[in-house]
């Protein structure tokens, strides 16, 4: 059961209902039964996974609270985040191992497939790298003091398991979470209003945009060495928007969805191809929640910046590593991680360069110049993420700059079709109202318009997501994650 | 520089707005938004009726009420012989009447039904079945066919077709976003022109062969995870529908049109799915007009394994338009 499906819309239609109709301490048993329904709609036997990252938080929760006055604190932690990491590496990254290790080995082998070490051939349960993280997360601050280990273990479960958010994150912060869930919700109309705009939109971007650029980018990932320069090009600068569009959709969605039910999550996209840098663009824009992660849980344990120059720069590449490994078990996730932190350490070590350029190009150029200069190096580094194999990207950019010199005639004779042009007209409007909500939050623009207009606004969006909208149950990127 | 981030739009200490006052305005954003939607609605059933053409519902829902001599269900390989003029041709010939509704992708299921609907508004002598073993071997070209919105994309809003979904236990699922219109105003934007892409775009070219597309194409059209069991599934419908068939007085006629020896010889137990085909001709007396094997040259298909222009015109001289004259 997809976000973008009507099933899933009159599903939550029906938990909304029934949520506000019931006293609120039964609230959280609507929540959790709503939650294992949804998850189970994937696979029932994915349950069994989520039910034990709760109980393993539960526990382990419990045994490291206040780890400073506890002995075995540090045990515990490890214990626990062992527990918890242990199944992310079973179910994502151990044919991955498996693979590498007999890459690694073949050169070795006297006999062509003496060295085929057999692989686990397990699906990745959807959405277990966020609801890990949260897990994880949960335990830290409750071994940090940040929280008090939860006692209601329904509680607890909702958390992790709450279901706007399960498959996709944002990943939540416990600490943020269960007040709002101790607290309860009463029915506030300006807040469930607020949801529904961000569903709208957030369905917007996924149905309209994304799925549509998924077709373009689609045929230039696909059999590339057969497709036209532009095809290949097209798709590059594309698939940009639709991963954009993707996942912003659905972290727009499940925020939506929260608020309707009376809680605020995280903010995980800001405008992310508006950045004037790499650093604010993974640290302020882009999936924050999972940047926020790796800051509060990786990179301050590391030492962050206050360490010497080349450990800082090691902490950065280290991190970025992880994270590219993170989104996927695959040599072309770790290559992505690793550019994002090579642009950044450079970006570091230019810092000098940087402040004298600034200071002889007048501001709106300087400005102009890198949130275009980061754009391209954000959609060179994509190129990695999208492919299937490193061998797929490289074939991507040689298909892209091997024919430079025919552009021209390229771009002439290519088949402009219909499309393409409305798609690309999504994106300036996308971009349009990005620049617009960079000044003054969009969400505020609409709220001050006359009822007209605004109600306008709100039936043209879903005239769009009927007539356009691309309703054939396209998964969301992040969710292979 | 930097907008305000959502989180804090969602403020719960913003300015107050009275429940009741708020509920009041989303019932009347409710009210216009289904108004909305029904003229939505009303236009795209209009698009629907003016620029349709060869969709099969459209035709069985506009034409008037007549008998037919010939109705022709199947697949896609039974769709040239109704592309261009050909099926005017063959009425001429034959001297015959024709409706041909055959869809692509369209295995023993949804012909049921597009016979079924087609029933309720005229009838027909004779009922030609142009047989492909592919369309018995999975769901998808049955149950999960009809699911696809595509196939109701421009089937017009009628009463005949609502008591059509509904006759079936595997088709009442489909009713509700039949009735919602939903497929019909998505699809808006593109209606264009109703005739297929095969039809006019290559339907007058010859196939240039390739292994790899060959075998491509196969894997596509055979894939199942457990085709034995959904053989007999599928061929104990496609018996229901020849009772039906029977019932109602019309003849039915089992054709096997012509592929390219390149394309059938690669097809997956194809002489133990005929076996069983024939049990189940032979139970219900009728007799398979086996073209198959008639048109072994490339230059009679637009595809790997569809007719073309010149491949219709020479099994109508191979025997085809003689059936047509002989059964009418």
């Amino acid at each position: 059961m997809l976000l973008n499906s009507f099933s899933f819309l009159w599903f939550f239609a029906l938990v909304a209902v029934v949520y506000y109709s019931i006293p609120g301490r039964f609230r959280w048993v609507l929540l959790l039964v709503a939650s294992y329904y949804f998850y189970s709609a994937f696979e029932l036997a994915y349950l069994v996974l989520l039910a034990y990252a709760t109980a393993a938080a539960y526990v382990f929760g419990r045994l490291v609270e206040d780890g400073s006055q506890n002995p075995r604190g540090k045990l515990w932690l490890g214990l626990g985040v062992l527990a918890q990491l242990s199944v992310l590496a079973v179910f994502k990254y151990a044919d991955f191992l498996l693979e590498s290790v007999e890459s690694a080995l073949a050169p070795f082998s006297l006999f062509q497939n003496a060295l085929a070490i057999p692989r686990l051939g397990w699906l990745l349960p959807v959405g277990l790298s966020f609801f890990t993280f949260s897990c994880v997360s949960y335990i830290i601050d409750c071994y940090r003091g940040k929280l008090r280990a939860e006692r209601h273990l329904g509680h607890l479960a909702v958390y992790v398991a709450f279901f706007p958010k399960l498959v996709a994150g944002p990943i939540e912060r416990a600490t943020s979470f269960l007040p709002q869930l101790r607290e309860g919700a009463t029915f506030d109309p300006v807040r469930v209003a607020f949801g529904l705009q961000l569903l709208l939109w957030g369905l917007f971007k996924k149905v309209v945009i994304a799925d549509r650029l998924a077709e373009f980018v689609d045929a230039g990932f696909t059999n590339t060495a057969f497709q036209s320069p532009v095809t290949v090009l097209i798709s590059v600068y594309f698939y940009a928007f639709q991963i954009y569009c993707d996942f912003s959709g659905y972290s727009d969605m499940a925020i939506g969805l929260a608020a309707i039910l009376g809680f605020t999550l995280i903010e995980n996209f800001r405008r992310p191809y508006l950045s004037r840098n790499i650093a604010e663009f993974w640290s302020k824009r882009w999936h924050i929640s999972l940047a926020n992660w790796f800051r509060d849980y990786l990179y301050i344990p590391l030492g962050g910046s206050r360490m010497s120059r080349p450990r800082f720069y090691l902490n950065v590449m280290a991190v970025f590593a992880v994270s590219g490994l993170w989104h996927g078990a695959s040599w072309t996730f770790v290559i992505w991680g690793a550019i994002n932190g090579f642009y950044q350490v450079i970006w570091l070590m230019l810092a000098g360069l940087r402040q004298r350029l600034a200071a002889v190009i007048p501001g709106a150029l300087w400005t102009a110049i890198s949130v275009l200069l980061t754009f391209h190096l954000i959609v060179f580094a994509w190129v990695f993420f999208r492919a299937a194999t490193l061998s797929g990207a490289i074939a991507i950019f040689d298909r892209v700059w091997s024919a430079l010199s025919l552009y021209p005639s390229l771009l002439r004779t290519y088949n402009w079709t219909p499309e393409f042009w409305l798609s690309l007209t999504l994106i300036v409007v996308l971009m349009i109202v990005e620049c617009f909500d960079e000044v003054r939050s969009i969400f505020h623009r609409i709220a001050a318009l006359p009822l007209l207009p605004r109600w306008g606004l709100y039936y043209s969006m879903i005239a769009c997501l009927l007539v356009i909208g691309r309703w054939s149950g396209a998964e969301f990127v992040y969710m292979q994650f | 520089m930097e907008g305000t981030p959502i989180t804090q739009v969602n403020n719960p200490n913003q300015a107050h707005v009275p429940t009741r006052a708020c509920l009041r305005q989303w019932v009347g954003f409710f009210v216009i938004g289904v108004l909305l939607y029904l003229a939505l609605y009303a236009w795209a059933e209009i698009q629907v009726r003016t620029t349709g053409q060869k969709n099969r519902f459209f035709m069985i829902a506009t034409a008037p009420p007549q008998k037919l001599d010939f109705v022709i269900l199947g697949a896609s390989h039974a769709m040239p012989l109704g592309f261009g003029d050909t099926e005017a041709q063959f009425e001429a010939r034959s001297g015959a009447t024709i409706m041909n509704l055959s869809n692509e992708g369209a295995g023993v299921l949804p012909n049921l039904f597009v016979y079924d609907y087609f029933s309720r508004r005229h009838s027909a002598t004779n009922v030609i079945y142009v047989v492909d073993s592919f369309a018995f071997y999975s769901s998808e070209w049955n149950e999960d066919r009809l699911t696809d919105s595509d196939l109701f994309r421009r089937a017009p809003l009628d009463r005949d077709l609502i008591a059509t979904f509904l006759a079936h236990p595997w088709s009442r699922g489909i009713l509700p976003e039949y009735l919602s219109g939903f497929a019909k105003i998505n699809g808006l934007y593109r209606l264009g022109s109703d005739i297929p892409d095969a039809e006019s775009r290559k339907f007058t070219r010859t196939y240039r062969p390739n292994k790899q597309i060959d075998k491509t194409r196969i894997d596509y059209l055979f894939a199942s995870e457990d085709p034995q069991a959904a053989i007999e599934k599928y061929l104990g419908d496609f018996a229901e529908l020849i009772a039906r068939v029977q019932a109602s007085g019309a003849d039915f006629i089992a054709v096997k049109l012509p592929t390219p020896p390149r394309y059938r010889d690669r097809l997956p137990g194809e002489a133990a799915f005929d076996a069983k085909m024939a049990t189940i001709l032979d139970s219900a007396h009728v007799e398979m007009h086996d073209f198959s094997g008639v048109l072994p040259g490339d230059e009679f298909y637009y595809d790997t394994d569809h007719l073309n222009l010149a491949g219709v015109e020479a099994v109508a001289g191979l025997g085809l338009t003689d059936l047509l004259v002989d059964e009418k």
